[in-house]
């Protein structure tokens, strides 16, 4: 039953069935019909999968995005890196890498940054003379910055996969987001070396840009602090953090309407909706792994053939990029990781280490087309065609991939500071 | 989710500031997602919110595209049939194991289970509306204002 369950589901997944149907049509297959397991277990295996207490913090940081986006807090970010950077080769794209890396920081959704930020800066950059596909592919780039820079959403999934705790995956994250962050301003420095420099900020500009930003940059200091000083649980934070959204939206930035709040809950209750489906129906598969003991037989295989924990590493990096083109991250993972943590235990592979090249090569694949989220979204936001974006895409990939491989090569970029907790 | 943003920074604060604490404060949302996911299922698909893989419908334009979102649609009607009969069998076992939940207030389990059939049920019936909102655009009744509207 297995193998016609597998031709059914990849047949399904060409014709476009959401993702969700597939994982749950494919498994019942062969949970049910070849089995013989009673729906009762597959229940309650998804309902534990997403019941747990973990995952709640997804909504809650996705709202809290959702009404930062809708305070105001976005355009004064923008606002405080145009004042730092926008007087650099390329400052305005520099300025939309940095706001991303902070946006991200708060908001749990790459789509949400995308757009947030996008909205903001894009017109501005076009004003100014950058060209329009290289705006749309820098923006979806930038966008992966949110799959590292704590609270992401990869890392809350991939802790509720793996029991690993959420602080560690979070502290994993910082530095290999801050590594691709560099990485990404250099390519946008050399890109724009020969384009016109705006005047710089005066210092009373800068300050005053810093002052009207602060609420926004207090926000990762409320939810990292809360979590790693014992006080909250990551479910707790993002709710701390959703509240003191809407403190600032009502109280200080005074642009939050009760309307506001309403399509924050509506766009939460989708987007959460869209991810949650996908954990509820990718837990079947877990049921059918565990008693295929399919796991078992893979890590059989690489320890039969002694792959060390480089060559397993770059197998991941080269699953996931061909998984990616097609596929969005949270099936990936719950595709993927219950097989891969098993070989990468067995390896003695450092968890973290392993999420973050895992999550490096995954977020690659939001620039490949033809399953591009992030980049039909950024074009979304200016009207471009996402086709014609396509050919600058070679230069932000091939970033992404020297990111990559110096993620599996050096190990200690995210395991050190995990390693301090 | 205002619920749950309320009860965890109640949460919090109860454990830091009142010093006691309250489980279900912290149990009970994890356990209303299932209602707060299942039924919007439908409201996805009608959207066309969901993830899916587009390389099918960015290759194919006007009638084929049609038929093809006709056949995505049955599928789509014929899964959630399937997993919404499975599902009521499954509430149907819990609702006779008589499970409880393990907060301060006990309430049957089976009700948080019963979000998968009633998710599955609007499905199917977003789907259904799917299958015929197609049909009548394949068939020259709808223009795409009017199905757009």
């Amino acid at each position: 039953m297995i193998y016609p369950a597998i031709a059914i589901s990849v047949f399904l997944l060409i014709l476009s069935v959401p993702v969700f149907l597939v994982f749950g049509i494919g498994s019942s297959m062969v949970a049910v019909g070849g089995l013989n397991l009673p729906w009762a277990t597959l229940l309650q295996v998804s309902l534990g999968a997403v019941t747990k207490h973990v995952l709640l913090a997804i909504p809650l940081f996705i709202f809290a995005g959702m009404v930062m986006l809708r305070a105001g807090v976005a355009r004064r970010l923008v606002n405080l890196s145009v004042a730092l950077v926008g007087h650099w080769p390329g400052g305005l794209g520099i300025a939309m890498i940095i706001t991303m890396g902070f946006f991200a920081a708060f908001c749990g959704s790459i789509l949400a940054a995308i757009s947030a930020v996008g909205t903001i800066m894009m017109p501005v950059m076009i004003e100014k003379g950058y060209s329009r596909p290289f705006i749309v592919v820098l923006a979806a780039a930038s966008g992966i910055l949110e799959t590292l820079i704590p609270p992401s959403n990869g890392a809350i999934i991939f802790s509720a996969l793996t029991s690993v705790p959420v602080s560690k995956t979070f502290a994993a994250g910082i530095l290999p987001g801050l590594v691709l962050m560099v990485l990404l301003i250099a390519y946008v420095l050399w890109r724009c070396r020969d384009m016109d420099r705006p005047a710089k900020a005066t210092p009373s500009e800068r300050a005053a840009s810093f002052v009207a930003a602060i609420p926004g940059l207090i926000t990762p200091v409320l939810i990292l602090g809360g979590i790693y000083l014992g006080l909250l649980t990551p479910s707790e934070s993002a709710a701390v953090a959703s509240f003191w959204a809407i403190i600032v939206g009502f109280l200080i930035h005074r642009e939050l309407t009760l309307h506001g709040i309403w399509t924050a809950l509506k766009a939460t209750a989708v987007t959460s909706t869209v991810i949650f489906s996908v954990i509820a129906m990718a837990t079947f598969l877990s049921v059918v792994l565990t008693y295929t003991r399919a796991p078992q037989a893979i890590i059989d295989f690489f320890l039969a053939y002694g792959v060390t924990p480089i060559a397993f590493l770059f197998v991941v990096a080269v699953v996931c990029l061909i998984l990616g083109t097609f596929l969005e991250v949270v099936p990936i993972f719950y595709l993927t990781i219950p097989v891969f943590m098993s070989v990468a235990l067995a390896l003695e592979i450092d968890m973290a280490h392993f999420y973050i090249v895992f999550s490096a090569f995954v977020a690659i694949g939001l620039l490949t087309p033809p399953v591009c989220v992030g980049v039909y979204t950024s074009a979304a936001v200016i009207g471009e065609p996402p086709e014609r974006a396509f050919r600058k895409l070679p230069g932000f990939i091939l970033i992404g991939l020297i990111y990559g491989v110096l993620m599996i090569f050096f190990p200690i970029v995210s395991t050190f500071l995990p390693s301090l907790l | 989710m205002g619920f749950a943003v309320f009860a965890l920074l109640l949460s919090a604060f109860e454990r830091y500031f009142i010093g006691m604490g309250y489980s279900w404060i912290n149990d009970l949302p994890p356990l209303l997602m299932p209602w707060a996911i299942f039924p919007i299922l439908g409201v996805i698909i009608r959207d066309e919110r969901h993830i899916r893989v587009e390389i099918a419908p960015s290759m194919l334009t006007g009638k084929p595209l049609i038929l093809l979102q006709i056949c995505v649609y049955l599928v789509c009607f014929l899964a959630a049939v399937t997993f919404c009969i499975g599902s009521s069998e499954a509430v149907a076992f819990f609702r006779m194991l008589g499970e409880v939940t393990e907060l301060e207030f006990e309430f049957p389990k089976w009700w948080v289970y019963l979000a998968f059939p009633t998710g599955f049920a609007i499905l199917a019936n977003f789907s259904l509306e799917g299958i015929i909102r197609e049909s009548l655009k394949l068939a020259g009744v709808l223009t795409e204002t009017e199905v757009s509207s």
